[in-house]
Order: structure tokens, then C-alpha cells, then sequence
């Protein structure tokens, strides 16, 4: 059965202040949605809310997976479900290393052992085809990688935890032209060979050139104010946010 | 009245005189001992088959070779000719115990143990030998006080682990004072391990001194004990030497921890290293003082003192003071230290992934604790000391048990030169 991520009426706060304000989304297994909105129309706190983030504070409304609210989950409980975010600033964590990481990680999705041939394979086999240097394989997590290999590492920790619905969090800010062009060919990739939903969150148009999102979702103020396709887009470039605001 | 006797007479006044802290600068921060149930006087007991059993039932599943097996129930010694035990009885003890580097006057604790000991171990590496020796002290219902006086002769490498272990139904106490005599040119590794039960109050104390161009390093591992007491004085005294103490510090329930370390260079061009690493839960307690000393006459020479802190919990303290002292010119000194809670970040993005609060904050501290960890040659007891780490968190702050050895979450970074005696004088060019 195709996951259902759903989000009904959601109030959240950071630090007592109101950030989203009666939102609305649906994403199933296998959509292909995108948020747009300008800076601070609370993009980022929509996806650590739907994680459970401690800072974000839930007032009213609802987050659902398959119809069974998630709020009471812990966050490594949600992605447990098949829920995955893309960080837009990925943490550095000394001393923790890429794979040590990527091992747990996989540890505690399969709640069992894994097999580190095979799931070294699949790294160097993503590694390669995200043209990321398999130096970081050595180095500690987010550690002295440069801004677009920590994209690229999130998109690698993506199609090794192969999740049911994605969330990504601006996964093209600071990637040179060629490198949003390679990180969109490999989350289609990913998508497809997983069947996952997608919802991406951008500011820009660039990298949907190579996505085709089936759903386009305009973010203001903490709600989605206007829905579309991917016309909606284009509509986007040209004559920005001013409209909504 | 024997000499001895008069020594130890005079010892236990001195300790019941002496104030707990001399150095001003820690007046308001140690912790204090209770000893009164403690320092009633125990006689050696000649029965080898506890230590056997506790080494069976503890830690054989290890497989370390150890050289040395000792507790007050007797010693059991491997064939090995560096490795000797001076008892009371024996003639040489007293005059082994006059010559001690540590005076008793200095500390309540040193005369504390000066008024108790009745075993001293003396290691005696020959010139240009090189030795791995693994010493294992056993605590069962018995408090342990002993001496262990280490000389390196000219030229001479070592490795050497001292490990504690406890099993006991009473209070005691581990109390082991280290002599190190480093001549020139020797190098030494030494890995000290508390990991003792809530039985056991810890009291350690170390004194070291590096001749020329030696090159030593402790590495001290405080997880085990209700309370830990430590001193320790490590002094670059040869011109070009080089000393490096490591700490890793990891505390649960109500452990109280005091551990105060000195490095000192003395002789011309040296270099004198601290890291110390702490992390604490539940409601325990440490003070963390690491004191670097530059004295007159050090031209040249470099001292860093690095403090590092994590609080699991917000109901542990830890009071870091590090502290330098430098009278001479010419010289490069730093000194640093950091201290706070988990990183909430650091832990969501972990959690994000699937990984759960626990072993997320497990992943947290091996990092932390990684460059101290990187930084021991021996990957043996390297894999002892990450494995200590993991059980303490998966187990919510037991202690006391030595795990089976667990790499699941060890991967060290920043390794060290594969070989700690490359650089050595004797192998340069081969």
C-alpha cells in the first residue's frame, strides 16, 4: 500500500512565534510535489515539524501517516515509517564517521544487522554517480566537506535509506550548475527505483527544469496559498512572490 | 620500632593533618574522601584463587595477556624478567619507599597510601629493550594500595597497560601510585583504566619524568568508582623531551570525579601536551583541572592544556580550570576549554535518520571522545576503552562491568603514525 503523509490544519510556533498558520498538504507515495515561497514563509519549519524537531512547537492541527497521527512519535520513530528529510544545512559531527553513520542508520531502520559489502557497493556505486570523491567515505560525518557534497551526501543517505516519502529542504542552494543538474538526475533516480513521494523545497526554478513535479505548492505567511502544476512554475519566475504577499 | 614502622606512623599523621587541596587555585573545587571506613589496616592474604576466579569470572573473556596479576590475595607473575614484587618483609622495601619520587607531605592521599602500602612493583626495562607489559589489579573485599616504580633504561620503548577491576561486598579502595623514570631516548606508552564498581573509591596519583629526548604518554581513563581522586605530575625534565597526557573522563549516578593534572617542562625544547575529555550524566560531578607549568630555564619549549566538556544531562556539573603558569621567555603556550550540553541538533539530525536518542548520543560521544581515543597506539586497548564507553551509555551509566569487546560504533579518525616509534633515534633511516 502507497504511504500517505498528510497535514491538516497545522499551527506550529518556534520560540513562541507563530511560523505555520493553518496549513494544508497531502503527499502520497509516488507524487511528486514542490513547495515554493520566499524567505521565512516557514518552508523549513514545515519539514522539521513533520520530524518532530524540539524546537518547533505544535499548537493545534494534525500531522498523519496513513490516517495515524505521528505527533506523539519521536523523531527516529518517523523514520522508522519511511520518512526521510534532506537537511538544507546538514549538521558536522566530529568524530562520528560517513558510514559508521550510514551503518546505524540502516541498523536501526532494518532493526537488525546489515551487510557491509553489499551496503558498501551501493555507496561507492551512489558515490560515483552523484560524483562525490570517495574521500568523504573516510571522513567524519559533514566534516570539511565542501557545500555541495553535503547536498550530495544527502542525497547518497536518501537511496541507501530508500524511503516511502522524502523531504528535501533546498537540496540545490549553493550547487553550481552542473552540480544541480547531476543532483536532480539522481533524485529522480532514487525516486523511481524506490517508488518513493517526493516533496522538494526550493526558492528557485533551476533544478525543477529537471524534476517535473506533478504538484506546486506556493508557501506565505505559514500556509499554502495557491496550487498548481508545473505552469505554476514559470508563472513563479516571472512574476515572483509579490502577488501572494 | 622498625624504620618502616616510624615511616608509616608518621605518614598516617601527616594524612590526617594534611588539608584535602594545597594548590590555592583549587581551594573551592575537589571533592573530599571519606576514608574512615577505609584506612583500617589490612594484612596480605595468601590465597591466589580469588584473584584467578575474579580474573575468570570478569575479564578472561578479554584474552589479554596479562604479565602481572595482583590484589592483596597474593600476585601471580608470568615468567618475565623486568617485572619484580617487594613485599614489607623484604629488606629493600623500605629503602624503595624513602627514595619515592612522590613526598607525603605533598599530598594527603600519597601519605595516605605511604602509611598502607605493603606491595611495591618495580619495572626495570633494560637499555635499548623494548617491552609490552599487562598488569592487572584485582580488588575483592580488599582495599588495594600499591606502589608501582617503572625506570626506562637509556634507549628503552614500552607499552604498558594497567588495568583495575573490582569485586566487593564493602567499601574500599584502589589507591595505585605511579613512579615513572623515563631516561634519555626511552619512549613509553602508558594506558592507566579505572573501570571499578560503586564499591571502590579511586585514588590515583602518578609522577613521571622524561630525560633527554625521551618521549612518554599517559593515558589515564576514569570511568569506574563512586568517587576518583587524581594527582598527577608529568615532567619534561631532559632537554628535547616530549610528554603527552590524554584523559578521557566518563561519569554516571552520583560519581564524583577531581582529577588534577600537571605537566611541566623543565628542560630546554620541550614539549608538554593535556587533553582532557569529559562527559557526564545523571547527577555526577567533576572538577577537571589541568595545570601547565613552564618553569625558568625551558627556552623554547611548548605546552598546551586542551579541556573539553559534555553534559548528557543537565543535572550533572563539571568545572573546568585549566591554569598556566610560565616563568621563562621565549616559549609557546596555549591553554583552552569548552563545555556544553549535546548538541539538540547533532542529535536530530541523527534521530532523522532512524537512529534512536541513545545510540545517537552513543554516536555524539565516540566523536567527542575520538581524539583522545585516536590518539593511543595500541588499538587493543583501544577497542577496551570504546567498548567501556558504549556499554556505559546502552546500559544508562553502569559501571563497574568490563564488556566483551564491541567495534560497532569504533572507527577512530586522525590515527597516530602506525608505528609510536618510528621517529625513534634507533630506527630513523631503516
Amino acid at each position: 500500500m502507497n504511504m500517505l503523509l498528510e497535514i491538516r490544519d497545522l499551527h506550529a510556533e518556534i520560540d513562541g512565534k507563530e511560523v505555520i498558520n493553518g496549513l494544508n498538504l497531502k503527499i502520497k507515495q509516488g507524487e511528486l510535489h514542490v513547495i515554493m515561497g520566499p524567505n521565512g514563509s516557514g518552508k523549513t519549519t514545515l519539514a522539521k515539524a513533520i520530524f518532530g524537531h524540539p524546537a518547533v512547537t505544535i499548537k493545534s492541527g494534525d500531522i498523519l501517516v496513513d490516517n495515524k497521527s505521528i505527533l506523539d512519535l519521536s523523531t527516529d520513530q518517523r523514520a522508522a515509517l519511511g520518512l526521510f528529510l534532506g537537511f538544507q544545512h546538514p549538521v558536522e559531527i566530529e568524530g562520528v564517521g560517513f558510514i559508521n553513520f550510514l551503518r546505524a542508520s540502516k541498523e536501526s531502520l532494518n532493526k537488525g544487522t546489515v551487510d557491509m559489502k553489499n551496503m558498501m557497493v551501493e555507496i561507492k556505486k551512489n558515490a560515483e554517480d552523484l560524483k562525490i570523491g570517495e574521500g568523504i567515505i573516510g571522513r567524519p560525518l559533514n566534516k570539511g566537506f565542501s557545500g555541495g557534497e553535503k547536498k550530495k551526501a544527502e542525497i547518497l543517505q536518501m537511496a541507501i535509506q530508500k524511503p516511502k516519502i522524502a523531504i528535501l529542504d533546498e537540496p540545490d542552494s549553493g550547487l553550481d550548475i552542473d552540480a544541480i543538474r547531476v543532483v536532480a538526475t539522481n533524485i529522480n533516480r532514487i525516486v523511481k527505483e524506490s517508488n518513493s513521494g517526493l516533496l522538494v523545497i526550493t526558492h528557485y526554478s533551476r533544478i525543477l527544469e529537471y524534476m517535473k513535479p506533478e504538484f506546486v505548492h506556493v508557501m506565505v505567511k505559514g500556509k499554502i496559498v495557491e496550487e498548481g502544476n508545473s505552469d505554476m512554475v514559470k508563472k513563479l519566475e516571472e512574476k515572483g512572490y509579490v502577488n501572494f504577499e | 620500632m622498625s624504620e618502616y614502622q616510624t615511616f608509616a606512623n608518621e605518614a598516617l599523621e601527616l594524612y590526617k593533618s594534611l588539608p584535602e587541596e594545597t594548590n590555592s587555585i583549587y581551594k573551592r573545587r575537589h571533592i573530599v574522601l571519606d576514608l574512615s571506613l577505609l584506612d583500617e589496616k589490612s594484612e596480605l592474604i595468601d590465597d591466589k584463587s580469588v584473584i584467578e576466579r575474579v580474573y575468570t569470572e570478569s575479564i578472561a573473556h578479554l584474552n589479554i595477556p596479562f604479565d602481572m596479576i595482583i590484589g592483596r590475595h597474593g600476585a601471580i607473575i608470568k615468567d618475565n624478567p623486568y617485572i619484580k614484587i617487594i613485599n614489607k618483609s623484604d629488606e629493600e622495601f623500605y629503602s624503595i619507599l624513602k627514595k619515592s619520587m612522590h613526598d607525603k607531605r605533598e599530598d594527603k592521599y600519597v601519605a595516605f597510601t605511604h602509611a598502607h602500602v605493603d606491595q611495591i612493583i618495580t619495572i626495570n626495562i633494560p637499555e635499548d629493550t623494548v617491552a609490552s607489559l599487562n598488569l592487572l589489579f584485582v580488588n575483592v573485599n580488599e582495599s588495594l594500595p600499591i606502589i608501582v616504580y617503572t625506570k626506562l633504561g637509556k634507549g628503552a620503548n614500552l607499552k604498558m597497560l594497567q588495568l583495575s577491576v573490582s569485586k566487593s561486598k564493602k567499601n574500599i579502595f584502589t589507591s595505585i601510585i605511579n613512579e615513572f623514570d623515563a631516561l634519555a631516548y626511552s619512549k613509553a606508552e602508558v594506558n592507566v583504566i579505572y573501570p571499578q564498581d560503586e564499591r571502590v573509591t579511586i585514588i590515583n596519583n602518578s609522577k613521571a619524568d622524561a630525560g633527554i629526548n625521551a618521549d612518554i604518554k599517559f593515558n589515564y581513563i576514569y570511568i569506574g568508582g563512586n568517587a576518583v581522586r587524581s594527582r598527577n605530575y608529568i615532567n619534561a625534565v631532559g632537554n628535547g623531551s616530549s610528554i603527552n597526557a590524554n584523559e578521557i573522563i566518563f561519569g554516571s549516578k552520583s560519581q564524583k570525579m577531581d582529577i588534577n593534572t600537571y605537566i611541566i617542562n623543565t628542560g630546554r625544547e620541550t614539549t608538554a601536551k593535556l587533553d582532557s575529555k569529559v562527559a557526564l550524566m545523571h547527577d555526577s560531578i567533576c572538577f577537571i583541572k589541568g595545570f601547565a607549568k613552564i618553569v625558568n630555564g625551558a627556552k623554547e619549549s611548548r605546552s598546551f592544556v586542551e579541556e573539553g566538556g559534555v553534559l548528557i544531562d543537565r543535572t550533572a556539573r563539571i568545572d573546568s580550570i585549566p591554569s598556566v603558569s610560565i616563568d621563562e621567555n621565549a616559549v609557546k603556550a596555549t591553554h583552552s576549554s569548552a563545555t556544553g550540553p549535546i548538541d539538540d541538533e547533532s542529535l536530530f539530525y541523527l534521530t532523522s535518520r532512524g537512529i534512536d536518542k541513545v545510540r545517537a548520543q552513543q554516536l555524539i560521544l565516540s566523536g567527542f571522545f575520538s581524539p583522545v581515543i585516536s590518539n593511543i597506539f595500541d588499538d587493543n586497548v583501544k577497542s577496551i576503552i570504546s567498548s567501556m564507553i558504549n556499554d556505559k551509555m546502552k546500559n544508562n551509566g553502569r559501571y563497574g562491568v568490563i564488556p566483551r569487546i564491541d567495534t560497532t560504533d569504533i572507527i577512530w579518525f586522525s590515527k597516530p603514525s602506525a608505528d609510536l616509534f618510528e621517529r625513534h633515534y634507533k630506527y630513523r633511516g631503516n
